[in-house]
């Protein structure tokens, strides 16, 4: 009997450990120059940008049935303050008080590094 | 047959053409009288540098080259509306109020100074002036002016001038300056000129506001805004032509600041969107200059951006006020933020000219200022080293002079204290970017702590929204603060700070403040120039607030003065080259102001007017227990 709990319980354990690994990660795509370690960070400020998408952004521009995907931007969408004013929605959703400045270049980040969709 | 045919389309055609012409003219009238007036501008500019050409700059010349330059300007303030939004850097070189200034506007938190050199009409007035003058440097001045004033006549600035949302987006500079520029000496040397010209250019905006409502007839200006104006330019037309006398304060409270509401109301009715940086910070929702949402300097709220319950921002606040008093951020446990900034004294520290240094022995370089209002400026700090609250605050903390505390040790022993890191982890929900408490959940609680003080307003601010009355003195001392003392020119309506419309940067002066109040010698500090290095920038601080002025002494960068009377004295001197200094850089004017024992007596008036109805904060009864013994004989609010 307490042999079968603790197989039970392994189970749930693996399945609770599948379930938190296979959560969607975003690859990303740094220049071949880039060194490793520099890479690095730049990944722990594109996951705080995907956050950031996430919340400020996905709901208006992904795409697909369940809004799963996020779109290629073109660097030259991502420009700091011409963002914040480059349409009416933009004016009203992505002022400073809703978003910072640093926050917006850790979203560009982001973007511009993730792996694009073909 | 065949003829009447011909004859009755040809006319048709012509009539067609004829409306479609008439049309098109009617299209472009606004824009029209905007071209009609940079080239009558461009015509008595053209006459000025003639005449000062043909000079030999004889008192007699001088006295002619002045009536052309007053004349020229009259021409300038009629297109002032536009070219000053439009292309605020050009405007500066046909009207700039210094020959050389370093600018220090923010954006996007980002602030690199650059240097402008100053030309156009109020430099050249002022070099009028000058014992020795020379024909080539005037014509220099005046060149500079009329060649850059061909910008405006592109086709990009055309196209500019030909929109309804520009046009609202000017309107609403043009207010802002009505109430802070236009009516002080800011730029205009000459101040028995200063309400002429005001007179002037208010008859000239109505012509505008006309032509804008004929072309644009599906979004005009409304006849409540064109009526209230009509009646400021009325009243104008009744007031004393000297500036020290005029009433400054009804001009505001009357007429700008309700045109301003209007302008607002259809700023956001007509859905008009900004493309200009000079709109960076100012807020559409605003409904009045004097309130504290007019424009967003600082975010108060760090990282917890995205939070607007209020419970939670209640919990945030509970954190940072015990943070605030909490000496666990120093170096020895023994310093807190309210070491310095004591509630109880408008959050400055009355008691000493500048605070101590960590080593409890030495004096800090800098007076302590307070932290009300301090969220009403880009730049922070004396020297502006600071662009957002939260890197102050760590800059602080970690500063050996100051609390010196690393930040890594200030977070891991915060984090030692259950409540606290209880509390925090609480929040990390709101910050689903970060992955665990960082200095900057620690920083960002601290500020929108103490930033909640700076939300209250004084018996001013309720007089300007009609709120309540303001007793004559006050109202007379305001006008003197205008005018006469020439306090506006560096504190800018509404805060009294130095941020001035359209408040997307801080000014800084060179004052010459003495090391003592006997005058003995000049203070040392370099001042920006520890930020920024340059001839201008030494000794050059931050314009500082002046709200609450009557319950925070003591004042300057250094604390120089006790009392206000003092500080009213060295301005009224001239400042560090009035008593006897030699400074080359200073921006304050080094002549006396004449101010009489009553107007300073009524300025008094008015700065009381200026304290705010900020409720005390009583201290917390106790800090969190840390887990770490020797955390835990911590004092509230620290002991020095």
């Amino acid at each position: 009997m307490k042999t079968q709990l603790l197989i039970a319980m392994g189970i749930a354990f693996l399945l609770l450990v599948v379930a938190c690994t296979t959560k969607k990660k975003v690859a990303y795509e740094f220049p071949i120059e880039m060194k490793s370690n520099v890479q690095q960070q730049y990944a722990v400020l594109c996951e705080k940008g995907q956050v950031l998408y996430s919340i400020n952004c996905a709901k208006c521009h992904n795409t697909g049935k369940h809004q799963q995907i996020i779109p290629d931007f073109k660097p030259e969408q991502l420009v700091g303050y011409t963002l914040r004013i480059t349409n009416s929605k933009h004016e009203n959703n992505l002022t400073d008080t809703l978003i910072t400045e640093e926050e917006l270049g850790l979203i560009m980040t982001f973007l511009s590094y993730k792996k694009k969709n073909k | 047959m065949k003829q009447k045919i011909a004859l009755l389309s040809i006319g048709i055609i012509s009539i067609l053409l004829f409306y479609s012409f008439a049309k098109k003219e009617s299209a472009n009238s606004y824009s029209q009288h905007f071209e009609n007036k940079v080239a009558a501008f461009n015509k008595t500019l053209d006459q000025l540098i003639s005449t000062t050409k043909k000079s030999d700059l004889s008192d007699a010349d001088v006295n002619l080259i002045k009536k052309e330059i007053h004349l020229s300007r009259l021409k300038l303030k009629s297109i002032d509306f536009w070219i000053r939004y439009l292309d605020p850097n050009s405007y500066k070189k046909i009207n700039g109020p210094l020959p050389i200034e370093w600018e220090t506007e923010v954006f996007e938190k980002y602030e690199k100074p650059y240097k402008r050199e100053g030309a156009g009409l109020t430099l050249a007035e002022l070099y009028l002036d000058e014992s020795a003058k020379n024909k080539a440097s005037l014509l220099n001045l005046l060149e500079q002016a009329q060649h850059t004033l061909q910008i405006y006549k592109s086709d990009s600035i055309l196209k500019l001038v030909a929109s309804k949302d520009n046009f609202f987006l000017c309107n609403r500079l043009h207010i802002l300056n009505l109430a802070a520029i236009y009516t002080t000496s800011f730029e205009c040397p000459d101040t028995s000129r200063v309400i002429p010209e005001l007179k002037s250019m208010m008859i000239e905006i109505e012509t505008i506001y006309q032509s804008f409502n004929q072309t644009f007839s599906a979004t005009p200006l409304t006849n409540d805004f064109l009526q209230l104006y009509k009646k400021a330019v009325e009243f104008l037309e009744h007031q004393p032509i000297q500036f020290s006398v005029f009433n400054h304060y009804t001009f505001i409270r009357e007429f700008i600041n309700p045109l301003f509401s209007i302008n607002q109301n259809l700023i956001r009715t007509y859905q008009v969107v900004s493309k200009n940086n000079v709109d960076y910070s100012l807020n559409k929702n605003s409904q009045s200059i004097f309130s504290k949402n007019l424009y967003n300097a600082q975010n108060t709220k760090g990282i917890f951006l995205r939070v607007y319950d209020e419970a939670v921002l209640n919990e945030i606040k509970t954190l940072g006020k015990l943070l605030f008093y909490d000496p666990i951020l120093s170096g020895n446990n023994n310093r807190s933020c309210a070491s310095c900034h004591n509630s109880q004294s408008y959050y400055t520290d009355t008691l000493s000219s500048t605070a101590l240094h960590f080593n409890e022995k030495q004096k800090l370089k800098r007076n302590t200022p307070s932290l009300l209002n301090v969220p009403y400026n880009h730049l922070l700090m004396y020297d502006g080293k600071h662009t957002t609250l939260q890197n102050q605050a760590k800059a602080v903390i970690s500063n050996p002079d100051e609390m010196n505390c690393l930040e890594t040790d200030a977070l891991n022993k915060v984090l030692s204290c259950k409540e606290y890191k209880k509390g925090f982890e609480k929040l990390l929900q709101y910050t689903p970017q970060e992955k665990k408490v960082s200095i900057e959940h620690i920083v960002s609680a601290l500020t929108l702590y103490y930033s909640k003080f700076s939300n209250y307003y004084a018996p001013f601010d309720l007089a300007m929204n009609k709120k309540a009355e303001l007793n004559t003195m006050a109202q007379q001392g305001f006008n003197l603060f205008m005018s006469k003392a020439q306090c506006a020119t560096c504190h800018f309506v509404p805060q009294f700070n130095g941020v001035k419309p359209p408040y997307i940067g801080s000014e800084f002066e060179v004052l010459g403040v003495p090391f003592d109040s006997l005058y003995t010698k000049l203070n040392s500090d370099l001042g920006r120039n520890d930020v920024h290095s340059s001839n201008e920038t030494k000794q050059a601080f931050r314009t500082g607030n002046i709200r609450n002025i009557e319950r925070t002494k003591p004042y300057m960068h250094n604390g120089v003065f006790s009392n206000l009377n003092q500080v009213l004295d060295f301005y009224d001197g001239g400042g560090g080259i009035g008593h006897g200094f030699v400074i080359n850089n200073q921006t304050l004017s080094s002549d006396s102001l004449h101010l009489s024992k009553l107007d300073k007596e009524k300025l008094m008036y008015f700065f009381k007017s200026l304290n705010e109805d900020i409720p005390l904060d009583m201290l917390p009864e106790k800090l969190p227990l840390s887990n770490q013994k020797k955390l835990n004989n911590r004092k509230v609010g620290g002991t020095y």
